[in-house]
């Protein structure tokens, strides 16, 4: 395809250096005497993994409510995950209290090693109110962040992107923001990351590399003028994707070659019985670029990656067996892929920016039906996984002696987990929740998310102040601050572009009150940003450069 | 407004070649000529000349078909009658005449889809499955999904043989509601989905109670001579699985109740859970919420995707009407739409939403429409059957690339851009699947091939000596090329560019005198290169991916 908008940003960027710092490649000008990083992006550099499990994820047997196993095995003897024996569901932590009592699947020996390092928790029965048995339906409401009776034509994870960065696409990629805002593991784009208007803020991959070779060998001059008809939208559209798949190729391959991956092996192979179809680890290969794109500095936010197979109507288990068979190898996948998958960036230093995390369009009946197989239900479990979070069993198990026209009713709307996202992760402003329809969610999102900024009340908790003077300044400023524990410290200042004008070298990170001095040295008038992250916290201050 | 009022007058040749692309699998050259001289109803009548049948695919295990009396050989794979099938059905796709069958049993299986890997253990149901939408192509879908629910393929796809009085199994049930018929309209309270119930789900799901396949091809349906699914029953030909309560439906089909005929001691008769079935799909057909949403599906299968609530009041609900009047009829829908103002963006007064040219492609539509327009044959299969799968396993390859999984839909509901909101064929277009659309015109002017034989192959050269009226003429030449190519009408910019940019290399090249001596020395280099080039260009523009 045509490379004519990717040439400014390749030549601005061939023009510099790569360098790489603590992990982080940065680009830096030659002949500039501050080190221009340019920014991965304007808030924080968190990053979420979501997995869709595709057809409805039978909760019941991923997440076994033990103090009702005498209920759950009624209600689905031929499928239940036994209590005993050498297969039995795997005790998650005998210290929580009896109605949060909770077994695995056998297969997630992996999640259950991830819940005992702190990094694995489980979000019981959640849902939507008046749950849509549909798959179609029930998959659109999931993925544009609404409720049932909600028909909006983009997904919240899109809202969200064109909040954060306003003008996509026109103004992207740009030296400040060069990656795709989110990226879809697979070869199509679904409608979680389609905006109002225009086309998806998400870009799909498999193979970075190919993807570059592919989108270099094709394609001619796009026309210059359209008809005002229907035919003139779709050109436009397709134009669009075609400049959004050249202006991202060659930087994702360079990103990924960039990267690497750890000597983690990445689990491949079911080793029970399953059907042939379900035995190999659908979901590693794409957790294994994913880990590889961030460990070469890609600054993207959002990543899909799909496994299908959920739609368990029939023979979701061998019939002589219940802990085997197609889901017993779906969840086996999930599970291992993640323990891999954090292995890896744990080994690279990169887990904390990871948040991962499961759903699904719904979850599925109690009673399981005559074929070893279970029918569209309502509520089931979210699993959470990440160095990041707060492990735990969030809710309770559902009550199986009291169900809902046969389902498993709410405890929780799916939007209470994802605005934590959101607010927590992202650190987004209010009017970002606003814009991706959140807001009503923020009072009852759920606490999940450990490394979070802190509120200005939970900051004068923690006794750290920060103070920037003489403001307006006409070269140098003094910033003062006070840390009331030793932490991990880094001061940095920014234009409003978010382009990184330095960090103060050697700032220290001990306990009392500190002050340091920046010079703005050749730095032009204008406002900028001084900020103070400390460990998970961050503080801003705006400041006025005057130069008379 | 948008109108159904009939165009007046013969097609020509823009409006044939409109018809032609969206009515067919893709016209010739020839094609537009003869329905050019026909009036709107002529054209429709043509389309209405079904194809023979066509013969059986070959196995080349055996040398014959696999379809009772004869029987699968045992030495064969799944998944390689799998691929037999879809190559039988790409070739049929290929080789089919100016009508609508072919169109109409992609439309069917876009919407009433089977995913092939849940039934390839046995072979024939997908045959069979194609043979039923082939034949009702052109016919009553009234009569279609009667039969469909009953077909040994769709009864294993959704589970309908699993379904007995003990335990119901709904999901055949629900997609038959949600997808094939009435379809899913606004949730108004918890499991009231306005045009059907979870009630009604529960209710339909009883009537399709105690129905199992028959793999032994013993059961053929007398209206279309295709093997089906049968009643479970004993030996005196009585129900075992079937549910013979009364079904009580809800609100949304005025609360009618479904009875099993003639039931005796808790049983009744085969015949009687079959005329109980033809009871209850008469019922649901009976809302005019089901001829709406397969006037929907017809509507954007044909003219765009974009529903708007002018089209909704000016097309659809007309259509609908005339649907029921004609008892589910598709084809009393299509002769007025097909010959209206509205789908030749003729409308009077005049609209801005000229769908003409506003459909993106298919990659079925891409590639097979590609090689109809140029005329393009592979191997002869009944002298290199290797050879002719092999190519079709080659095109298997490029519509997987392009977005389609061929057979193998990942979602009940069937292929994404046929039923996802927003965008519906949008998404046929991702960064990927357009780069490799792109990619597929140049793989196939450089030629397809296997082991060093040459399988497919586009030379441009001879079509365009064949078909161009001036080739020497550089400006007549790429007018011709635009008009059999480009859907649209383009502007000068656009026109000069293809000429001047890449026919002419930016005016390197002398064309009218490289013609003459071409014509004059037969040495063909450079004007085989700058055809190809431009012919390949045309194929990776934006707007060749339209129809």
């Amino acid at each position: 395809m045509k490379r004519r908008d990717f040439m400014k940003l390749s030549s601005l960027v061939s023009s510099g250096m790569l360098m790489n710092f603590n992990g982080v490649p940065l680009y830096a000008f030659e002949g500039d005497s501050l080190l221009h990083k340019i920014a991965k992006n304007s808030l924080n550099d968190k990053v979420l993994v979501l997995i869709e499990m595709h057809g409805g994820n039978d909760g019941l047997n991923t997440v076994i409510p033990i103090n009702q196993y005498g209920q759950y095995y009624n209600h689905r003897a031929n499928i239940a995950i036994p209590e005993n024996g050498l297969r039995k569901f795997i005790t998650l932590d005998t210290t929580l209290p009896d109605n949060r009592q909770v077994g695995l699947h056998p297969d997630m020996t992996a999640a259950k090693a991830m819940y005992d390092q702190g990094n694995f928790a489980v979000i019981q029965n959640v849902s939507y109110e008046n749950m849509n048995g549909s798959h179609f339906r029930s998959r659109d409401v999931w993925m544009m962040g609404g409720g049932y009776n909600d028909y909006y034509n983009s997904g919240w994870m899109g809202r969200y992107l064109d909040h954060t960065y306003p003008g996509y696409p026109d103004n992207y990629p740009s030296p400040q923001i060069p990656d795709p805002l989110a990226i879809e593991m697979g070869t199509s784009v679904s409608l979680a990351f389609h905006r109002d208007q225009g086309i998806p803020a998400g870009l799909s991959i498999q193979d970075p590399v190919a993807f570059y070779n592919l989108i270099n060998s094709v394609g001619i001059d796009p026309p210059i003028t359209l008809p005002d008809t229907h035919a003139g939208d779709e050109i436009e559209y397709i134009m669009q994707i075609e400049k959004q798949a050249n202006s991202y190729a060659e930087r994702l391959k360079d990103v990924y070659q960039a990267g690497t991956n750890s000597n983690v092996v990445y689990p491949d192979l079911y080793p029970y019985i399953a059907p042939a179809s379900s035995k190999h680890n659908p979901l590693a290969p794409q957790l294994k670029v994913i880990s590889r794109l961030l460990s070469g500095g890609i600054g993207t936010k959002i990543f899909i990656c799909r496994i299908g197979g959920f739609d368990s109507h029939a023979n979701q288990v061998v019939n002589n067996n219940p802990t085997m068979g197609s889901h017993a190898a779906l969840l086996y996948h999930i599970s291992s892929a993640m323990k891999a998958f954090y292995d890896d960036l744990q080994n690279m230093g990169l887990a904390d920016r990871v948040l991962s995390m499961t759903f699904s369009e719904f979850g599925r009946r109690v009673v399981s039906n005559a074929s070893y197989g279970t029918d569209h239900g309502n509520a089931a479990p979210m699993m959470v996984f990440g160095t990041c979070i707060n492990p735990g069993v969030y809710g309770v198990n559902p009550d199986l002696a009291n169900l809902q026209y046969g389902n498993i009713p709410m405890e929780f709307d799916y939007r209470q987990v994802f605005t934590s996202v959101v607010k927590d992760w992202f650190n987004a402003p209010d009017q970002a929740l606003q814009d991706v329809h959140f807001e009503q969610f923020v009072d009852s999102r759920i606490d999940y998310v450990r490394c979070k900024s802190l509120s200005t009340s939970e900051l004068f908790q923690q006794n750290l102040s920060l103070n920037c003077y003489p403001n307006p300044t006409n070269q140098e400023l003094f910033i003062d601050y006070t840390l009331k524990q030793e932490v991990n410290l880094k001061i940095e200042l920014f234009d409003l572009t978010g382009r990184s004008l330095g960090a103060i070298e050697d700032a220290p990170n001990t306990p009392g009150s500190h002050s340091v001095m920046f010079n703005f040295g050749q730095v032009i008038s204008g406002t900028y940003l001084v900020r103070m992250y400390a460990n998970d916290a961050v503080l801003t201050r705006k400041v006025i450069l005057s130069k008379s | 407004m948008a109108s159904l009022s009939p165009i007046t007058g013969l097609l020509g040749k823009q409006r044939a070649a409109h018809l032609l692309r969206r009515a067919t699998m893709g016209p010739t050259l020839q094609d537009i000529t003869t329905f050019s001289s026909y009036t709107g109803q002529a054209a429709f009548n043509a389309l209405l000349q079904n194809d023979p049948s066509p013969a059986f695919p070959i196995d080349p295990n055996t040398g014959t078909d696999w379809i009772y009396p004869n029987v699968p050989d045992p030495a064969q794979i799944n998944d390689i009658w799998s691929d037999l099938t879809r190559s039988w059905w790409l070739s049929n796709i290929k080789n089919s005449g100016p009508n609508l069958t072919e169109r109409m049993l992609w439309f069917y299986h876009t919407h009433i889809p089977v995913i092939l890997t849940r039934i390839s253990w046995s072979p024939q149901f997908a045959i069979d499955y194609l043979r039923l939408l082939r034949h009702y192509s052109l016919g009553n879908y009234k009569d279609l999904v009667k039969a469909i629910c009953i077909d040994n393929a769709m009864l294993i796809h959704l589970d309908g043989n699993l379904n007995i009085k003990s335990v119901p199994q709904e999901n055949f049930g629900r997609e038959l509601l949600e997808l094939f018929t009435v379809g899913k309209g606004a949730e108004v309270a918890l499991g009231d989905y306005t045009n059907f119930t979870e009630q009604d789900v529960k209710a339909l799901t009883k009537v399709l109670t105690g129905w199992g396949i028959d793999s032994t091809f013993q059961t053929v349906d007398p209206i279309t001579g295709i093997p089906s699914g049968k009643v479970k029953a004993d030996n005196n030909s009585n129900a075992t699985q079937h549910d013979v309560t009364v079904k009580q439906f809800s609100p949304a089909f005025n609360s009618q109740t479904i009875q099993t005929p003639n039931v005796a001691n808790w049983t009744c008769s085969t015949v009687s859970v079959q005329t109980e079935l033809s009871d209850a799909i008469d019922m649901v057909f009976s809302s005019s919420h089901n001829a709406k949403h397969i006037v929907r599906r017809l509507y954007r299968q044909f003219v765009y995707f974009e529903i708007t609530p002018t089209i909704e009041t000016d097309i659809i609900e007309p259509l609908a009407t005339t649907l029921m009047a004609n008892n589910y009829d598709l084809m009393s829908v299509l002769e007025v739409l097909l010959q209206s103002e509205h789908f030749y963006d003729l409308d009077s007064p005049p609209t801005n939403d000229n769908s003409v040219g506003a459909i993106i492609k298919s990659p079925v539509d891409l590639i097979f429409g590609t090689l109809r327009f140029f005329e393009l044959n592979g191997p002869n299969p009944s002298t290199n059957l290797t050879q002719h799968y092999a190519m079709y396993g080659q095109l298997l390859q490029q519509l997987s690339l392009q977005g389609l999984e061929l057979f193998e839909p990942v979602d009940v509901a069937g292929y994404d851009p046929y039923f996802q909101v927003p965008s519906f064929h949008r998404y046929w277009i991702s960064a990927n699947y357009l780069a490799n659309r792109y990619k597929f015109a140049e793989l196939l002017i450089n030629g397809f091939s296997s082991g060093g034989t040459s399988l497919l192959k586009l030379d441009v050269l001879p079509f365009v000596e064949a078909k161009a009226a001036q080739a020497s003429d550089p400006a007549l030449l790429v007018q011709d090329l635009v008009e059999w190519l480009i859907p649209i009408t383009i502007d000068q910019a656009r026109f000069d560019y293809f000429k001047d940019d890449i026919l002419l290399n930016s005016g390197a090249i002398d064309w009218t005198n490289e013609w003459n001596t071409y014509q004059s020395t037969s040495n063909n280099t450079l004007v085989k290169a700058q055809l190809e080039l431009l012919v390949k260009s045309i194929m990776q523009s934006p707007e060749y991916q339209l129809f």
